[in-house]
């Protein structure tokens, strides 16, 4: 399978944002480092809003363990978590066979969280297949 | 002094500063470990706690030691004479208390349940009011009724509310609000005065370990931190598997629990229908 590079990983986010009205502004970010990798938005506000998503998703991305476990066995990251603001609705999506890496797209509060979701599942999982290029 | 690892409970001896403190030792033991945790203060015991497979199943501290009569004449109305008659008889043949007070018919299974637990995190509570050291000694099982004992979540959350009890009783009231009875909620409240937020309330199965509890709202209160717009407060819900973890902040509350997707979307929309009618109510009063 083909690894993408940066220039592609920008394109791929230009595009799908191009494509999803659903969303404001779209983001991968890697959770372990808290760094922005790609992002694409349609304003200013959006841009701000998608910009601080690298930080949040490496909290929210790590919760304790939902179920028993040994002391300093590692907890497995979350697939996707939503969150809800007065002002914006983000959704963080794990990319699959990736760990630590998430496409997060942001919408206004009063958006249909659901397509959202749908959104940002589908750049997701398409980055997952196009085999997305920051190694692990 | 701070909370014990494996290291300290492998010891069998843990400085306590607080009911933390003696909740994480018990994590600590092993499952089968059956004893009692002595909590002493200048060579004098402060109190005591008994421990069955990793749960609560007794404490007792130095000034409360009429204090379970007290409770239960409180939380059934029987007369104080009929309580210590069942509690001397089950002394002079050191039989399980709660056990000969359901066979007596002096108290249901709930009001039992509610009295033991109350008893407990209060003397936990007094026995850890100054620092005291901890002292393990096995002892042989007394066969205590599961029902009838106490997680370690379950007990430190119970404890904490006695310093935090205004915001304890909000803290269940939100829960109720928010969960069904088949989930699991869980409140912590943020203080200046504590380096970590303090749990005070905890209803339905999980987290069984005060330490779970406590990594809880250590994760709940930065992820509230981090995705919080000026004067904004977020909900979040992040999903691993089939169960959603959510947690939203309420002033100097944190509310988090476990529950499936859906679940959380129920929890989502009475959340943001919840904050519409603030809204509407702060329009009013302008």
């Amino acid at each position: 399978m083909m690894s993408m590079g940066a220039s592609d990983l920008d394109e791929a986010i230009d595009q799908a944002l191009a494509q999803r009205p659903e969303a404001s502004a779209l983001a991968c970010v890697d959770a372990r480092s808290g760094l922005v990798l790609a992002s694409a938005a349609r304003s200013e506000e959006a841009l701000d809003a998608i910009s601080s998503t690298g930080v949040t998703s490496s909290v929210l991305s790590a919760p304790p363990s939902f179920e028993g476990r040994e002391e300093g066995e590692p907890v497995p990251p979350s697939d996707r978590t939503l969150v809800m603001t007065r002002r914006w609705v983000q959704v963080h999506e794990g990319v699959p066979g990736r760990p630590g890496l998430f496409v997060v797209g942001v919408a206004d509060a009063g958006a249909n969280v659901g397509l959202l979701a749908s959104c940002v599942r589908d750049v997701s999982s398409l980055l997952g297949a196009r085999g997305l290029g920051a190694r692990g | 002094m701070t909370s014990p690892g494996g290291a300290l409970a492998g010891r069998r001896e843990v400085a306590v500063c607080s009911p933390v403190d003696v909740c994480a030792f018990v994590d600590d033991l092993e499952p089968t470990d059956v004893g009692e945790l002595v909590l002493e203060s200048h060579q004098a015991p402060s109190g005591s706690v008994f421990i069955e497979h990793g749960r609560v199943c007794w404490a007792a501290a130095r000034g409360l030691a009429r204090r379970f009569t007290q409770l239960l004449v409180a939380h059934t109305g029987v007369s104080p004479e009929v309580v210590e008659r069942v509690v001397v008889g089950c002394l002079a043949d050191r039989a399980p208390l709660g056990e000969r007070l359901l066979e007596a018919r002096v108290v249901s299974a709930e009001q039992l349940r509610a009295t033991l637990l109350q008893h407990a995190a209060e003397s936990l509570h007094v026995a850890c009011l100054e620092p005291v050291w901890g002292r393990w000694h096995p002892r042989r099982s007394r066969g205590y009724a599961s029902r009838f004992t106490f997680s370690t979540a379950e007990m430190l959350a119970r404890s904490l509310a006695e310093e935090n009890a205004f915001e304890a009783q909000e803290a269940g009231r939100r829960i109720r609000e928010a969960f069904d009875p088949e989930e699991s909620g869980v409140a912590f409240v943020r203080r200046g005065d504590r380096g970590v937020p303090q749990p005070v309330a905890v209803s339905g199965s999980w987290p069984r370990e005060a330490r779970t509890l406590i990594e809880i709202g250590r994760w709940a209160s930065s992820a509230i931190d981090v995705a919080s717009e000026a004067g904004a407060e977020p909900f979040i819900a992040t999903t691993r598997g089939d169960a959603s973890l959510v947690a939203w902040p309420a002033g100097r509350l944190v509310l988090a629990g476990l529950t499936t997707e859906l679940g959380a979307a129920r929890i989502l929309t009475r959340f943001m229908r919840s904050r519409r009618e603030e809204r509407k109510d702060s329009n009013g009063r302008l």
